[in-house]
């Protein structure tokens, strides 16, 4: 409860703060898909250095910088935790996450050890600096069901770039007496499972009721469903070391488990109170049912052979249909918000922001490029077709961004303000 | 006293805090704004607290959310809560 508790908008980040991470991972989606168009067949060979590095330019490069902006962001609203200085922090963690990304997808190539160490470096720094100050703060709170799955998601990120940064001394030649494998697949499984999915699944408790008025997830399903989550992660990382014959059972029961969070999030989209639907909806319900199929496919592919890429494109369109919604959710909001916060007059509405319109073409582009994606891996020219279609949709995403900060900083020189708490004649 | 009232439970993000803003900049010094809603609408309460407005918000056995403002800072909001 608050009640004039100096509660101000210095507990929320500046705006720059989200829009620059936010406009960082558009532009690390143009680049993967400019790596998708000229490697194309060869990303199907996992341990290609092409695959590894547009794997991590998607982790890390996208994904990775539209959760800290969103983080950044969600961490004071809604579970009322202020960063201290969260312009300085963000851009050095912005600065060293640009940096790391591009190193260790440029090493994956040259396998040139002082890339490896300057990758390492810089991801160090943005991963852990980020998790560090935001894991701290998060302990100090009375936990909402999707604060605390943050709190876990943001641990099981301090695994994944613990153990990459292991794979990454492998790599370096330091001899460190684990095994590579093991190493890898519990690296894939926090990264994956822990730090996107958790992440997408407790931002889903808070989001999903609020933004869509639908009914609320049950209390105890979303309190527990996260600690079930990253305590199956920790038996699957001790299985990986000590009992890689269970290791399967361990993973499986994880991805079940998320198929189910991803199928009762369709369920409640479905229930909303209101008839319209806008793109961010389609782009929640895609990202969901994309989920489902990977989870189909995953199972599918113990019995019969499926093409390994198909799995994973199914699971990177889970991840990135949330980014695009939160993005198009996200965005034209906070543009509109901080400027009425400031107390200009002249506020464009959100939908001048981002027209829904543009949005749902923005959709489309995004679903071609799945379609295309999917087929490519029977027709191989629809690599490059299928890359053109992702590419739109990032450039799209780019341009809202771009165009939402433009204007923002135009009202900010050049629009009249108003008090709340001007005397009334 | 003149309340300004908005149910907002119904609402979708962000018509209410739309609607809320609107009706923040219509109060006057014998007037206060009151506003239910399923969440506690953070953002709005730190535009608030920014602006120097008197605002309280506390959730009921129901689980919903009482957000009362004012312009004027002598209003004991608290008063005005309906249970």
């Amino acid at each position: 409860m608050f009640e004039n508790s100096g509660l101000s908008m210095d507990q929320a980040p500046p705006i720059v703060v989200v829009l620059r991470f936010f406009l960082t991972g558009s532009i690390f989606g143009i680049v993967a898909s400019f790596m998708l168009f000229f490697y194309g067949k060869s990303v199907t060979n996992f341990s290609s250095a092409q695959a590894l590095a547009l794997t991590h330019t998607l982790t890390l490069g996208v994904m990775a910088s539209f959760m800290f902006g969103a983080l950044y962001q969600m961490l004071p609203v809604l579970c009322g935790v202020a960063i201290k200085e969260p312009e300085t922090l963000a851009l050095r963690v912005n600065y060293a996450l640009i940096l790391g990304t591009i190193f260790l997808s440029i090493s994956f190539f040259t396998a040139n050890l002082i890339l490896y160490i300057l990758a390492a470096l810089s991801l160090a720094y943005a991963l852990f600096t980020s998790s560090y100050v935001m894991i701290k703060k998060l302990k100090t709170i009375s936990h909402s069901s999707s604060s605390r799955g943050m709190l876990l998601s943001l641990i099981s990120l301090v695994f994944v770039a613990i153990l990459g940064l292991l794979l990454l001394s492998l790599r370096g030649g330091f001899n460190i007496n684990i095994d590579y494998l093991a190493l890898k697949s519990a690296h894939f499984s926090f990264g994956l499972f822990g730090w996107i999915a958790l992440l997408i699944i407790s931002v889903s408790f808070q989001v999903i009721e609020m933004f869509y008025v639908t009914p609320p997830y049950n209390k105890r399903y979303a309190n527990y469903l996260p600690q079930i989550i990253i305590t199956l992660l920790f038996i699957n990382l001790f299985s990986a070391i000590f009992a890689p014959a269970i290791l399967n059972i361990v993973e499986y029961i994880i991805i079940l488990l998320v198929a189910l969070h991803a199928g009762l999030t369709l369920i409640k989209l479905k229930q909303k109170k209101r008839a319209v639907t806008d793109a961010t909806i389609l782009f929640w319900a895609f990202g969901m049912s994309s989920y489902i199929l990977f989870a189909f496919f995953y199972t599918l592919s113990q019995f019969i052979t499926i093409p390994t890429t198909i799995v994973v494109t199914l699971f990177a369109y889970f991840a990135l249909s949330i980014v695009f919604a939160m993005s198009y959710k996200i965005v034209p909001f906070l543009v509109w918000f901080h400027l009425n916060a400031k107390g200009y007059f002249e506020v464009p509405m959100m939908h001048e922001i981002a027209h829904p319109k543009y949005a749902r073409v923005n959709l489309y582009f995004f679903i071609t490029s799945f379609i295309l994606l999917i087929l490519a891996n029977f027709i191989t020219i629809f690599w490059q077709i299928g890359s053109i279609s992702l590419l739109i949709s990032f450039f799209m995403l780019f341009f809202i961004l771009y165009s939402a900060i433009k204007k923002y900083f135009h009202i900010l020189n050049t629009g009249k303000r108003f008090e709340f708490n001007m005397p009334k004649i | 006293m003149r309340e300004l009232f908005l149910d907002a439970r119904e609402l979708e993000h962000p018509e209410p805090l739309e609607q809320a803003i609107e009706a923040l900049k219509d109060l006057d010094e014998n007037s206060y704004f009151y506003m239910l809603h399923r969440k506690e609408p953070i953002p709005l309460l730190a535009l608030a607290g920014e602006h120097n407005l008197n605002f309280i918000s506390q959730q009921t056995a129901d689980e919903n959310w009482h957000i009362l403002i004012s312009r004027n800072q002598d209003i004991k909001l608290e008063e005005f809560i309906k249970e």
